[in-house]
Formats: structure tokens, sequence, C-alpha cells
């Protein structure tokens, strides 16, 4: 085997050395620490012995030239028996390589103090849309408030806007309301966000075999009542779900009762309908409060009492569902529940791709109360709940 | 003081006229000098390594083993050594492990200083031999102290350290010196005088007649040895910590020695000094002087003295060729032991380092 | 409870571990028979006697150097520099040689002592009586470094710091030697080293301050309630090194605003520590600048010593500074 020796640093933060004179020649053999060249740095000359026992076969530089540090000084064809690998450089370094920037920031240069960044980051505003209210230009809080409350009514942003859109809707009534609503809590609840999937075939098997037994053709049964039967389960084994933070008293409420919200799409916006008492009510049942409900809200007759005292809502878009969300709390409750399309979809079961109905659950819960490690064990109770839901057959009368 | 510095072996391993050895048995005679052998063989070892850039640094203490191991050897196992850096053979003596050696001169995660120090900077609690700094002085005031202290709490335990003849022109030299002189500590001060302090020689660091002479300023006992001496450094050393351990104060020894090597492996001695010198102090290089006088008496014959060679070649080789393999410590080491805990400005640096790292090595697989 | 001053508190906590550690020593210049310049030694000669209280030569390195033989050979020694302003000599001893003592020798031998010494200007001192040093040790790994700004930390500091397992430097702002009284309890008593105290708790403002600056800090915020309608948390850090990066930081994400008051010049003091670990770890919370408020970069002159200083009228202004930005 060749060893190529290369030079050293012989002291402390030498670069270069001058050759003064090679002690061997190509083709000799030397023994370890058999001097073979005399080196010249700026602190000293000095010998430099061989680390092996070997032959030269390749011999760098000539007397009175620089080699520099690290550079080969000579190849020794090593004698049989000796372990180079052990021969390791004091100076060796494990300088690490960073990976590709992922992003690079394309940000306006816009004058404000970190915490008003913040804020804006948070309520979704771009800063570059807001004009200044002051002398040297800086957007303040104020500004962030004011743009905020005023929707499109500020003139100057009027303006701004206008370009390049044909068509303005006012921001007011329900919309508004709605999107206070949710601005509030998404300043004030924590947002945390989990999602997970299950296995809804059994539900879906479940529900067909209601749907077409004997008397049941004319059933609207959707999945809904199913999963707010089953989430019920779950707030109980997890009462934090339930509950929600009284600030001003410093307590946290935990609820004794389940209402649970119902978030339902109208022509004005969402609007969330509460069902009442559903721990002791039936599926059914459930079932046709929801459709009186939603019905009123279409019709534009909900009571204000059906939307109130909510303690946990969950939101479903259908056959929209998407795979995953982000669902905003319904302040003050500390925790949504999305549910998403069902779909079949490649799974594996005993090694097996099997095609399955899978769903996907994403739970958004307010971290000042309630840990992920919570939001995520609650989904862990459900989702058994849900992949047998054998519990269920009596609700539905078999 | 006596006019001529105390010397009972002379360079020719002749013991002086009216001269006594002291009386040390045979089989530490040969420890001695076994010792004194491998800390010569190991210097010159080390320093080809430094060579072949196998390790960083290299400090060794070639012509001066009889003034570090006769005054080690003049010692009780528990007295304390503060060292300036060339005393590996204060360490060989007590027993201190090839290995460990070795680990510490690689800096692997077998040194028990987690490479942390360069190389010959070594440490030991349980020999009682003082961590080393590169400041040069900065030992001595704690050797004052432990002899202090051991007073203090009535103990017998004695404190030496050692010091070039430069760290006499330091501020905490002539601090420690005070300090014991006044508080009669149970304190040596041993200075190597080897000539030179890197290129500077010892004339210019004082304008006293000597090192000794110093001790008459601050009220102590100051005394010359043949530092290329062992069996008169020995003497000395002894007298001097028997004195101590009685409680009648500290001694400032002069041991007149010589570096025969470079000041470290980053010097070259010929830039500053006469090879005449160097030629008339190998004379009285102390392993040759203490051979002879082993050869002489019958202690040691020539056929025990090449087999006691290839031991140590044998030992030096093994002890090297098993540590130059170990890895070295785990980056995490080098946030530990800076207080008694962690506190959290070290683990969050230690944690970014990590991150660093970490991103770096997947970096480098894909 | 008796009521004493910082002086009384600190030979209060000497005493008390004294009578139960007997590897306690305390040596410096004049510590003994007169019981230290400040008198903070006072009596402790007469009731350990020499072998435990003892004068030394004048030397610093020389204290420093034998304390650190003392502490490796098992005992407590707490050293006394006179002025801080005199630690330089001992310098090395502290920063090359006890600091790195435990990390260099892989934890063979370790130099737990206390270096107490007394800091800061408001004595009429000049330039050689009043300096506040602290940022080089806080700069030191390896040591910790310590300042109360009333009595019973004072005395609960200091036995925390006897007790610790590492060098601690425990700076004594002599302006409030005597100035600061207050109850302080007769036995033993720990304060944790590394925690901050909040000393008044406001919405707009945090401050961050230590030592006597701490009491013109309380002043300068006062005033700013009543006159500015400005509420100031306080935050006291007792300890400078490891400091309490908690506290500072839930009060900052609170107020947003900080100003950082401390008597040692500005470049490299301290204040610029914190303000660039704000920067790091609290960055979107801030709505102003940090602000310093400090002495200057100017050797610490004697005439203009209160101009020098931090008074209430700067530290209000800066108030004002960070509220209206």
């Amino acid at each position: 085997m060749a060893y190529e020796f290369k030079l050293p640093d012989i002291g402390e933060g030498i670069v270069e050395g001058e050759i003064v004179k090679w002690l061997v020649q190509e083709g000799d053999h030397v023994d370890e620490d058999q001097p073979i060249v005399e080196i010249l740095t700026d602190k000293a000359t000095v010998e430099i012995p061989s680390p092996l026992h070997g032959i030269i076969t390749e011999r760098n530089g000539q007397d009175g030239e620089i080699i520099e540090v690290g550079a080969t000084l000579v190849v020794i064809e090593e004698d049989p028996g000796q372990d180079k690998n052990q021969l390791k450089s004091s100076h060796s370094s494990t300088r690490a390589t960073l990976p590709d920037r992922k992003k690079k920031s394309t940000r306006e240069s816009v004058l404000a103090t970190p915490a008003v960044r913040r804020l804006a980051n948070e309520l979704g505003i771009d800063l570059s849309q807001i004009e200044s209210s002051n002398a040297d230009g800086r957007l303040t809080e104020e500004d962030l408030m004011r743009y905020q409350e005023s929707g499109d009514l500020d003139p100057r942003q009027t303006d701004k806007f206008s370009h390049g859109i044909t068509e303005t809707t006012p921001y007011r009534g329900i919309r508004k309301k709605i999107g206070d609503h949710l601005s509030l809590s998404q300043q004030t609840a924590v947002h945390f966000t989990y999602v997970e999937e299950v296995d809804a075939t059994e539900l879906v098997l479940l529900r067909q075999q209601f749907l077409s037994s004997k008397g049941n053709e004319d059933n609207r049964l959707t999945y809904l009542p199913l999963l707010i039967k089953t989430v019920v389960q779950g707030l109980k084994e997890h009462p934090l779900m339930n509950s929600s933070l009284d600030e001003e008293n410093g307590v946290i409420q935990l609820k004794n009762y389940y209402n649970i919200g119902i978030a339902t799409h109208t022509s004005d916006g969402l609007m969330v309908n509460v069902i009442r008492d559903v721990d002791k009510k039936g599926v059914l049942e459930i079932s046709k409060e929801i459709t009186e409900l939603t019905q009123a809200t279409i019709t534009g007759n909900t009571k204000l009492e059906n939307l109130q005292d909510g303690t946990f809502t969950i939101t479903s878009l259908g056959t929209l569902g998407g795979i995953a969300a982000t669902p905003i709390i319904n302040y003050p409750e500390v925790a949504v529940l999305a549910v998403h399309r069902i779909s079949e979809r490649p799974v594996v079961r005993d090694g097996q791709v099997v095609i399955r109905h899978m769903m996907n659950l994403s739970i958004t819960s307010d971290h000042r109360v309630v840990d992920g490690t919570v939001a995520a064990q609650f989904i862990h109770h459900i989702i058994p709940l849900i992949e047998d839901p054998s519990w269920l057959k009596s609700e539905l009368g078999n | 003081m006596p006019e001529e510095p105390v010397c009972i072996l002379l360079p020719d391993g002749k013991v002086r006229k009216g001269n006594k050895v002291p009386d040390i048995g045979s089989e530490d005679l040969l420890r001695i000098y076994r010792v004194m052998l491998l800390n010569r063989r190991l210097d010159e070892r080390m320093i080809k390594l430094q060579r072949q850039g196998r390790i960083g640094f290299y400090v060794g203490s070639v012509g001066e083993e009889a003034s570090i191991i006769g005054a080690t050897f003049a010692l009780e196992e528990t007295d304390w050594i503060f060292p300036c850096y060339r005393e590996v053979g204060s360490l060989l003596l007590r027993g201190f492990p090839l290995f460990e050696l070795c680990c510490q001169l690689f800096g692997n995660s077998q040194d028990s200083l987690q490479g942390r120090q360069m190389p010959n900077h070594y440490a030991s609690s349980k020999l009682r031999f003082g961590s080393i700094s590169s400041t040069v002085g900065s030992q001595i005031p704690h050797a004052t102290g432990v002899g202090l202290a051991s007073k203090l709490r009535g103990m017998e335990d004695v404190a030496l350290t050692f010091f070039g003849d430069g760290a006499t022109s330091t501020g905490d030299f002539h601090a420690a010196v005070n300090f014991a002189g006044v508080y009669k500590a149970q304190t040596i001060f041993m200075c190597r005088n080897n000539q030179w302090a890197i290129s500077v020689p010892s004339k210019a660091q004082t304008a006293s007649e000597s090192m000794a002479v110093k001790a008459k300023a601050y009220g102590i006992d100051g005394v010359q040895v043949d530092g290329n001496d062992v069996f008169a450094v020995y003497e000395v050393t002894k007298m001097a910590a028997e004195k101590a351990r009685q409680g009648n104060g500290p001694t400032l020894i002069e041991a007149i020695t010589y570096r025969l090597g470079g000041h470290t492996t980053s010097d070259d001695p010929r830039l500053y000094r006469d090879d005449v010198e160097v030629e008339r102090w190998e004379k009285k290089d102390p392993l040759l002087r203490f051979r002879s006088y082993l050869l002489d008496t019958g202690h040691l014959n020539g056929e025990a003295d090449t087999t006691l060679e290839k031991e140590i070649k044998e030992e030096l080789k093994s002890a090297l060729d098993k540590a130059e393999k170990i890895d070295p410590p785990t980056i995490d080491t080098m946030f530990e032991d800076v207080l008694d805990d962690t506190s959290w400005h070290l683990e969050e640096q230690r944690k970014e380092l990590g991150r660093v790292l970490k991103a770096g090595n997947s970096q480098q697989k894909t | 409870m008796p009521i004493m001053n910082i002086i009384q508190a600190v030979n209060s906590a000497l005493r008390v571990e004294m009578e139960h550690d007997d590897s306690i020593v305390i040596l410096g210049e004049d510590v003994a028979q007169f019981g230290g310049v400040f008198r903070a030694t006072q009596g402790l000669l007469e009731e350990f006697g020499p072998s435990r209280v003892f004068d030394t030569p004048l030397s610093e390195n020389g204290i420093v150097g034998s304390a650190i033989g003392m502490a490796m050979y098992g005992m407590r020694p707490i050293p006394e520099i006179q002025f801080v302003d005199f630690i330089y000599p001992a310098f090395d001893q502290i920063v090359n040689e006890a600091a790195k003592m435990r990390y260099r020798s892989g934890g063979q031998f370790t130099c737990p002592m206390v270096i107490r010494t007394p800091c800061g200007g408001g004595i009429k001192g000049g330039h050689y009586h009043s300096q506040s040093p602290e940022s080089y040790f806080i700069h030191t790994a390896g040591l910790k470094v310590v300042m109360p700004s009333n009595p019973y930390d004072a005395k609960g500091l200091l036995i925390a710091s006897i007790r610790d397992e590492n060098p601690v430097i425990f700076l004594e702002p002599k302006k409030i030697y005597r100035a600061a009284r207050g109850d302080v309890p007769e036995g033993e008593y720990t304060i944790e080293l590394g925690k901050a105290t909040k000393i008044r708790e406001g919405k707009d403002v945090t401050i961050v301050t230590y030592g006597a600056a701490v009491h013109d800090v309380l002043e300068a915020a006062d005033e700013a309630i009543d006159e500015d309608q400005i509420e100031s948390t306080i935050i006291d850090l007792r300890t400078l090194s490891p400091y309490d990066i908690h506290s500072i930081l839930d009060s900052v994400m609170t107020t947003g605003r900080v100003i950082i008051v401390h008597e040692a010049p500005k470049t490299c003091g301290f204040g610029a520590e914190i303000s660039a670990t704000l920067n790091e770890k609290a960055l979107l919370y801030l709505k102003a600048p940090i602000l310093r408020v400090t002495g200057f970069d100017t050797p610490f002159p004697y005439i203009f010593e209160q101009e020098y200083l931090p008074n209430t009228t700067r530290i209000r202004k800066a108030l004002r500074d960070v509220m209206d930005f």
C-alpha cells in the first residue's frame, strides 16, 4: 500500500516550509522515525522523520523549494504488516456543510417594529398595503388596528385596492361579525392543530346497512350525528377539551354539559348551530335536530338561542372536505374538530395494500389550556370508536 | 549558603570527594533510573511524532530529568506537586500509566482532561499533581496556598512547585515566596534554572548573582544544587521537605541544569545559542551520569540496561498504538465542567452546535 | 427580626457560615485585626482566631493565588480584595487559574471560593475606588458573578456563594453599604444563585438592573408613575453570571419595552449582552429599541461622579423614550 505523507503543521500555525535538504532518495528504504528531509519554517529548522517503514517511491520538491503544509512530501510504499490506519493527523477538523437555503426572503422594506410585524403576521395583514399615519413613515400598532377595523372604508386604502379589482363587496353585517369573531379567537387563543387519519370503512358500512334496512329508505342520516355521539365519548374522557378559559378570574371552566356546535355554510357565511345536551340524545334525534336547524339557518329563521352556549364545535365541509385544515376555534371554546371527506384510499393492512374508506380529522386546540398531547389523546380516544362503531348499532335500532 | 552548588555525583558518575550518596536501596535506584530513561525515550519518540503531524505539540525535558525525578523521589507520595510543564517525570515516578499519558497527548476520549488541554498539560488529583497552565509562574502561589492550608489544618503535607528561571521574574513568584515566608508555609520552591527562558538567557532575567540568593530577601533559606545530579537534588529536597513538615518554613532551591532540547517543538534553539554551550552541557547529562554510577557500583549491568531499553521501547509502542486508535471525545464534553452544573446558556450553545453539526451531516449524506 | 445594613448582613453571613464549616478561612488586606476597611469582617478574628481570619501581605495575586491552592486542598477560602479597582493584579489568577481549574483538569480539581470585593461609585472615590468591572468576569467562562442590592439579598446570596462549588466573584456595591437597610434574619438562609427578583410590577416597560442602581431605578420608576403615567416592571438580577434570562423574557414578552440600567461603562457592558440576547429571543415582542442607561465610556471621573452614574433623570428620560417611540 502506498502512503502519502503530507507536510504537517510542525509549529503552531505554520503554513509552509522550505526544503533545506533531502536526506533520502527515491527508491531508498526508510525505517519508522528515520529522518527523511530537513525543513526550514518561520519558526525552526526541523528534521521530519518517516512515520512508517517502507520504500520512498516519490519525493516532491527540490532543495530550496517551498512546500505548503498539507502538500504531499513523499509517497512511501509501506512494508507489509503495518497498520497505517492509525496514523491520523492531530489537526483534523470536522467542519459541517450547511444544507441549501430553503426559503429566500422577498419581504418588501416596510418600517415597523418587530412587535408590529408579529401582530400583522397573526392577523394575516400585508404591511405593505398599509399607509403610515406617522411623520417618519413607520407603521404602528395603531395603524394596524385602524386598518383592521376599517376594512376598505379608509379612502387611501380603497384607492390602493381598486387597481385591478372589478367588483367590491361590502365587508359588514354577518360577514364582518364572523370575521371579528374569528379574529378575536385567533388573537386570543393559542392555536395548535393536529391531524390524524382514521379508517371509516366500518362506519360507512354501518350507515349503509342502516339506510338500506327496512323502514329507513327515506331517512337522510349523515355521518355527522354518528360523529357527534363519538366525539362526546372523547369529551367525557378528556374534560379539558370541553372547557373554556376565564382569564379575568384566572380559572379554566370544565363543563359538565355537551353542547356541540355544527358549523354550517350559508350564503351569508359560516354559522354555528348548537345542538344541546347531545349526551342525552340519540343519534336519530340529533340527526333530526340538525336537519331542522340547518333549514332554519338557510331560510334565515335562526333563533339566537340556537347559536349560543356551545362547548365544542365540529366543522364539516362535506364533499369539499379536503385532507387537512387548520380550523379556527369558536371562541371561547378551546377546541374545534374538522372532519374531512371520506374517500377510498390504498392502505396497508397485514402487509397487503387494500382499499379502505379513509377519513382525516384535524383538531385545533387552544394551547393555553389544552396541550398538544391532550388533543392528540382525545383524537386517539375517538379513532377506535370510529373504526369499530358496533357500539352505535343499538342507537340505530339494530 | 554554600559557595558551590551541592553536588554528590560528578559528571563522570564518580562520587565527589568527601560526599556520601544518600541511603537509597538498589530497587529504588533502579526505579529512578528506569523513570529517567523512560522520560528520555518518551520525549525523543514524541518529538518525532509531532514532526510526523500525529500530535500537535510537545514539551520535552531532555537534560532536566534528574532535577524533576530526584525532587519527586524526595517527597512523600501524598505531598503535592505543582508542575511547570516539563515534569512528566514526576507523574511517571508516581505511577501514572503510560497509556493515559499518551491519551492526553492525543486528546482522545480516554484522556481524563477530555482533550481540553494542549499536549503535556497533564493533571492528576489522585497523584496530587496539579493542573498545568501555560502561563509562566501562575502555579507558584498555589503551592503556597497548599503549604499554608496544610499548616493551618495541622497536616504534614508539603507542596513543592517546579518553575523555571524565567518564572522568577513574575509577580506570582514574588507574591508566592513572600507569602510563604510570612506564613512559614509548608512549601518548597524548586527553580529549575535550565539557563534559558525560550531565547532569553538566565543572566538576562535578573541582576541577582543567582536565583537562590533571592531567598534571602524573603527571609527564607535558599540553596543551589547541581540539577543534573539526581542524588544532590534528592538530598536537598529531602531536607527542605522535612524542614517544612516540621513547621520551619519554606525553601527556595535553585537546581542548576540545562535544557538540551528546544523550549517546545515550536522552537529552534540553534537560532539563539551556541552549539559549544550545548556540547558542554551534554557532557553533564544527568541520565548518563547516573547510569555510569549504577554501572560502576554494580546496581546495573550492560545486559540489564539493554533489556530495559528494549522493554521501554515496547511499552512506549504498545501505549502509543493503543492510544492513537482511540476516537476523540464526544462534542458534548466541550460544554461540561465549565461550572459544576450546566447553566442555560451553555446548554443552549451545546444544542446549537449539535444542530449545526447534524444539519451538516445530513447534508453530506444526501 | 433585626434591621441590618449590607455591611452587617455580609458580616452576619460570614459568621453564620464559619460557625458550622471550619474549612472556611478569610484572608485579605486589613481583614483581621482591623476588620476590613469597610468593617465587613469586624469581630471575626476575635471569634474564630488567627488561623481562620488573617491579614495578608499587600498583593492581590498573592491573595487569590494562595486561596486557589487552599481551595484545591479542600478549604473554602473567602479572600477579600479591598476595592475591586485593585483586582487586576489578580486577574490572571482569577480568569486563567481559578475559573479554568475544573475544566482544564477534567473536573479533577475545583476551586470553590468567594472573592468578596466592594465595587461601584458614589463615594467620591475617583477612578481607583469606584469601578464596576463586572463584565470582565461575566465574560469569563468558569466563574459565577453576584451583586446584591439590599441587606437581605446580600446575606442570602453570600451564603449561597460560599456553599457553591464554583469560584464566585461577589461584588458589594459600596455606595449602599450603609445606606441600604432592612430586615435580615439572624440565622442561615440562602438565595439561589442565578435567580432574579421582580421588585416592582408594571405593564409598560421592563427595567433590568442590579446593584446600587436598583435604588435609582426604584426612585425613577415611582416618579414616572405619577408624572409620566408610565408603569414599570423592575427586575433586580442579583446574579449576573449565570443570569436569569427567563425572568427577563417573561416580563419583556408582556411589556415589549426594555431599558437596562447599570453603573459600568456602556460599550461591552452587561447591558449589551442582555440586549443582544433579547434580540435573539424576544425580537417579535419588541415595540421599541432596547435602551441602556449606564456609565459612560470614560475612566471614572472624580468630580463628575453624579453625572457619570445613571441617575433618576436619565432613567426617566429613557422610560419616556421607549414609551414614545
